[in-house]
């Protein structure tokens, strides 16, 4: 299947994965970022990314 | 940093990781309420929390322990948020359960440095993925109770008295 000019793939399951590690990746960021950062802010990081962990799983569930 | 400061930081992540550990013995004994009453079905995804809980609570006991002060004990019992008598209400406990532990750790990455807090954010996730896994819900900032519109219930098995 090919994939559109954007990079998505066209393949609807094939395109939730990426978008899902996609997700994955950035909360990881966020997770190396917060250790390092002032209290509050870090509290901040920490929940937008178990956000992001959280909706990468339910891009991928069943 | 002053001595003074220092020791007040100390004394914060010291009492953050109380906290969270008083959480987990909470979530630990809510896990076995889910677990009598929930489906055959999702008995093995009750077993990873209960286990994975149990795990986060080992940790922070020798964490305290490290920090030179005594862990928190578990209660006997703990008084659950709302009646439990079937499989959908086990479901909403378990919920419930993550979003009340995930409040907790996002205070504990404020309160704590380090490896601490990373190990903090990590129990966040985990909880957060928990939580939509039994709602089927996720929301915008998970253990952020200021920003949550609907808002954390903070007495949620909250020790029996």
């Amino acid at each position: 299947m090919a994939a559109s000019p954007s990079g998505v793939p066209g393949d609807e399951k094939e395109a939730l994965a990426q978008l899902a590690r996609a997700e994955r990746e950035l909360a990881d960021r966020r997770a190396e970022g917060l250790v390092e950062a002032p209290g509050e802010l870090a509290r901040l990081l920490a929940s937008v990314a178990a956000a992001g962990a959280a909706r990468a799983y339910l891009l991928t569930k069943a | 940093m002053s001595e003074g400061e220092t020791a007040a930081a100390k004394d914060r992540e010291l009492r953050a990781l109380q906290a969270a550990l008083a959480a987990e013995h909470a979530a630990v004994y809510g896990y076995g309420v889910v677990g009598g009453r929930i489906g055959k079905e999702r008995r093995g995804e009750v077993r990873a929390a209960y286990d994975a809980h149990r795990a986060r609570r080992d940790v922070l006991v020798r964490q305290v322990r490290d920090a030179g002060a005594t862990p928190v004990a578990a209660a006997a019992g703990y008084a659950l948020p709302f009646a439990v008598p079937d499989a959908a209400a086990a479901v909403r406990l378990a919920a419930e359960l993550e979003d009340r532990v995930a409040g907790i750790y996002a205070d504990l990455v404020r309160d704590s440095t380090g490896e601490r807090r990373r190990a903090a954010a990590e129990a966040l996730r985990e909880a957060a993925v928990r939580s939509v896994r039994w709602s089927g819900k996720s929301v915008a900032f998970p253990g952020l109770a200021e920003r949550s519109g609907a808002g954390t219930t903070p007495g949620a098995a909250a020790p029996a008295r």
